[in-house]
């Protein structure tokens, strides 16, 4: 989901200055395969820096989107989600006031997903003419009883490294959450951040996104059912 | 040019650095007599005025300054051995002509032997050379092939100081064809910037004392306070500089001759003195005759309304900004000085802006946009407050991590402030604020008008909802008051402010009766506040230990300009706690204090990577001690 939230980022990249964001990313799998996935990007934190450089015309040299521009977006990456192969139902909630935006829809199966984030990914950043190299990858793997969440790409971190400082700080206020939910029980999770739910039906990962970003906690997960 | 300009302050701290940091015996000698009559800039650095109230030893051995000179030229780090007095006065000049910008830096020498001996140290391409009456050295590098010669580094010198001089073309010379090639035309622009630098160099060194700046009267006039560091700028020089640039520009070059009459015959004088307790920096100006002209009517009879003192408490004031101008005349000015450089703009531009600005005169009033905004104002801070604003979060279900959305607040910190200004039309003033009332907001959550009336004040929820900050517009005593101090706005205003004792201090009122600008800061208390600030950045060992470390030194800012006494005088004073000590010593000492503070973080943490084995070298450790089994 990595690249998934690197997208939000963007989107958001001329508004998010110097506040905090949290990311939150929910997956609920069915032992077919299927499932749903919900994305929340949440700017509350940060509603009253970022309506004050709503106000202004570049950021960090980006030019900063209207609200209405933002919904613009989002309602272009639901027709673009809806028009995938093997996604279905995606649906948008955009709260402008205070910068929340939530994506979701259900997906066939894991090759499906993966195939849309890196499909979404690619274009935003051909789109905007972004300096950062794409490759896609399998962001969920899941063979037999175990799900793996694969962690970042050494390959990325060179890249990272040419960001500029002023929008690397808007990446590493940010804190980062993932919550698996399942049909089964889960037996284990090879990540020591990542904690399983007394009904041991979900699982959440809750790391800042520099940690992330400084490798200081792996963000790959292999979680084992039952 | 900026990188020029760049390289050339680099090159003067550096210089300044070795001259406070190097010990050597003191001889007499005036070095302005080598500055030329038409420098546009001359900065002049006494150290021997500085060594007689600082242990400059002392100083020079701070380890700041030692790591700093670390990597520095030999010349920097170890004058004396060159010959190089560093106790006396230094001075600085900066010049322009023959189509090029150069600086000069002249220091005194005691030893011409030792001065010839650095040339013979540093080998390869630097040599001396003997002229009619002085002696040259310089760095010359081959280039290309044919034996073509550049040079990259020129002085001149006598038995008594040395000229070390460096430039750039204002505009680069036109080449023949034959540089097309990038590499050989610059390679080209800099053997011909080389040997205008070394005419520059030879007429600069023949000057006498008649040609040099010392024999210039102004500069006589105004250079005679005392000070450290002393600054004297002829901006009509300075432009002149500009002129090429200026010509360049068909736009800019008709706006020339008309801006010419601002800076003709202009000069500018500025001195630092570092004394026990406090640095005072003087700024002299003497105008000309338009400058005087426009200067007397903005300035020289507008006040600072004295009823401002009474809406800051002393007690709680960090700093403020007060000054005041005569709006009428300033307006009247501006259309006289615009409207001429607007209708010398060549074709549609300034015409079309010159008739809009004629339009727009028939419905404007001057007169009553002066009673409306006479021109004074001023903006007070009073402390640092924590705001609360609400944001959106969410708990989660411990048995199905379920998450529900709710409302949590967080503080953040914001300067506490006070701008005000006065009104003499209170009628027309409400009118506004009224008005103000009227403008919806934008907010789809709060449609409310983005200012609401409270009685005697006005508020705005949409600026609370975005920022937590309760934001204030209200009007007494002639006075229009924007603030986010409640308590001033709902219980002060109303009952004429503040008691007599509680209100801005005499000192205060003082400096806002005889200057047209007065800016302070208590920076102690500045400092006190930031540290209380309720934040991870602040509340580190580290941030409170260096705030701790400023605050135990600074005291207040000053900064008061345009007098009534003398309009073109400015004068900027830093006051230390302790006035038994030279406060370059005590700044050099804080800022050597946060130095190792700092460095000690960062050698700990070089420390501990250090004592994570290699992988490869303890591999080989291990080999080694099999072998040695």
């Amino acid at each position: 989901m990595k690249r998934f939230s690197y997208l939000i980022l963007i989107l958001l990249v001329g508004v998010s200055c110097t506040g905090c964001f949290e990311l939150i990313e929910e997956l609920t799998l069915n032992s077919d395969g299927s499932g749903h996935i919900a994305i929340t990007f949440n700017g509350s934190q940060s509603k009253g820096k970022l309506n004050s450089v709503m106000k202004l015309e570049t950021v960090n040299g980006y030019k900063v989107p209207s609200k209405s521009d933002i919904n613009q977006e989002f309602y272009q990456l639901k027709k673009d989600l809806n028009a995938m192969s093997g996604i279905s139902n995606v649906k948008i909630s955009l709260d402008s006031d205070n910068f929340i935006y939530t994506v979701e829809g259900d997906f066939q199966n894991i090759p499906a997903l993966n195939k849309a984030l890196n499909q979404v990914a690619k274009s935003s950043i051909e789109k905007r003419n972004m300096p950062y190299r794409f490759t896609p990858f399998d962001h969920y793997q899941m063979s037999g009883r175990k799900f793996v969440r694969t962690g970042p790409d050494r390959d990325r971190v060179p890249d990272y490294q040419k960001v500029k400082m002023d929008d690397r700080q808007i990446f590493e206020s940010g804190e980062y959450r993932a919550i698996y939910r399942f049909e089964q029980p889960i037996q284990s999770v090879s990540n020591d951040r990542a904690v399983v739910s007394k009904n041991r039906k979900a699982m959440m990962f809750h790391a800042s996104v520099k940690e992330l970003i400084d490798s200081k906690i792996p963000m790959a997960n292999t979680i084992t059912l039952q | 040019m900026l990188h020029t300009t760049f390289v050339w302050l680099k090159q003067t701290i550096a210089v300044l650095l070795f001259a406070i940091t190097t010990f050597s015996f003191l001889s007499a000698q005036n070095l302005l007599n080598h500055v030329p009559n038409d420098a546009d800039i001359v900065v002049e650095f006494n150290i021997d005025e500085l060594a007689a109230k600082v242990d400059l030893d002392s100083l020079g051995r701070m380890p700041m300054m030692v790591e700093f000179l670390k990597g520095a030229p030999k010349l920097i780090k170890n004058p004396k051995n060159y010959g190089i007095e560093t106790r006396e006065k230094l001075a600085f000049f900066l010049g322009t002509g023959d189509n090029l910008m150069y600086f000069g830096l002249l220091v005194p020498i005691n030893d011409v032997e030792k001065f010839k001996g650095f040339a013979q140290e540093m080998g390869d391409g630097w040599k001396v050379e003997t002229t009619d009456n002085f002696w040259t050295m310089k760095d010359v590098r081959e280039y290309g092939e044919g034996g073509l010669t550049k040079i990259k580094s020129l002085s001149g010198f006598t038995e008594k100081y040395a000229l070390f001089i460096d430039g750039n073309f204002v505009k680069d010379p036109d080449l023949p064809d034959q540089f097309e090639n990038y590499y050989e035309r610059y390679d080209e622009i800099d053997r011909l910037k080389g040997i205008a630098l070394e005419k520059k160099l030879s007429s600069v060194m023949g000057l006498n004392g008649t040609q040099s700046i010392k024999a210039n009267p102004t500069f006589n006039r105004l250079s005679a306070n005392k000070g450290e560091i002393r600054l004297f700028m002829n901006s009509e020089i300075a432009m002149g500089g500009m002129q090429e640039e200026f010509r360049r520009n068909p736009m800019l070059s008709t706006l020339y001759s008309q801006m010419e009459e601002f800076y003709y015959n202009n000069y500018l004088t500025a001195s630092l003195s570092a004394n026990d307790g406090a640095i005072e920096f003087d700024i002299d100006q003497e105008p000309n005759a338009k400058i005087r002209e426009i200067s007397e009517s903005i300035i020289k009879k507008a006040k600072i309304n004295k009823r401002f003192s009474k809406y800051v408490a002393q007690d709680d004031l960090l700093g403020y900004y007060s000054f005041a101008f005569n709006s009428y005349n300033a307006v009247k000015t501006y259309r006289e000085m615009v409207t001429p450089i607007i209708d010398s703009i060549p074709n549609i531009p300034g015409g079309l802006a010159s008739s809009g600005f004629d339009i727009l005169d028939i419905f404007i009033d001057e007169d009553a946009l002066a009673d409306l905004i006479p021109g004074d104002m001023m903006v007070a801070f009073t402390g640092i407050k924590s705001y609360e604003r609400e944001y959106t979060t969410y708990q989660y279900n411990d048995s199905t991590f379920e998450r529900e959305e709710i409302i949590k607040t967080r503080k953040v910190p914001a300067p506490e402030f006070t701008f005000m200004m006065s009104t003499k039309n209170e009628e027309d003033m409400n009118k506004i604020m009224k008005a103000l009332t009227k403008i919806p907001g934008s907010s789809r959550r709060n449609p409310d008008p983005i200012f609401v009336s409270q009685g005697s004040y006005l508020t705005s929820p949409m600026i609370a909802e975005n920022t937590g900050m309760d934001l204030f517009v209200a009007m007494q005593d002639g006075i229009v008051f924007v603030s986010n101090n409640d308590d001033l706005i709902k219980n002060k205003l109303t009952t004429g402010g503040y008691l007599g004792n509680q209100r801005l201090a005499k000192a205060h009122r003082k400096a806002m009766k005889k200057n047209n600008a007065v800016l302070y800061t208590d920076m102690d208390k500045v400092l006190a506040s930031i540290k209380g600030i309720d934040d991870r950045s602040i509340k580190g060992e580290q941030p409170q230990k260096i705030l701790s470390m400023l605050g135990d030194k600074m005291d207040e800012m000053w900064l008061v300009g345009s007098s009534r006494k003398d309009p073109y005088a400015s004068k900027m004073v830093v006051s230390m706690k302790d006035e038994s000590q030279n406060a370059v010593w005590q700044i050099a000492q804080v800022v050597n204090d946060i130095y190792l503070e700092t460095s000690k973080r960062r050698r700990n943490r070089i420390q501990e990577i250090e004592m994570v084995p290699d992988e490869e070298e303890t591999d080989m450790e291990i080999e080694e001690d099999k072998g040695n089994e």
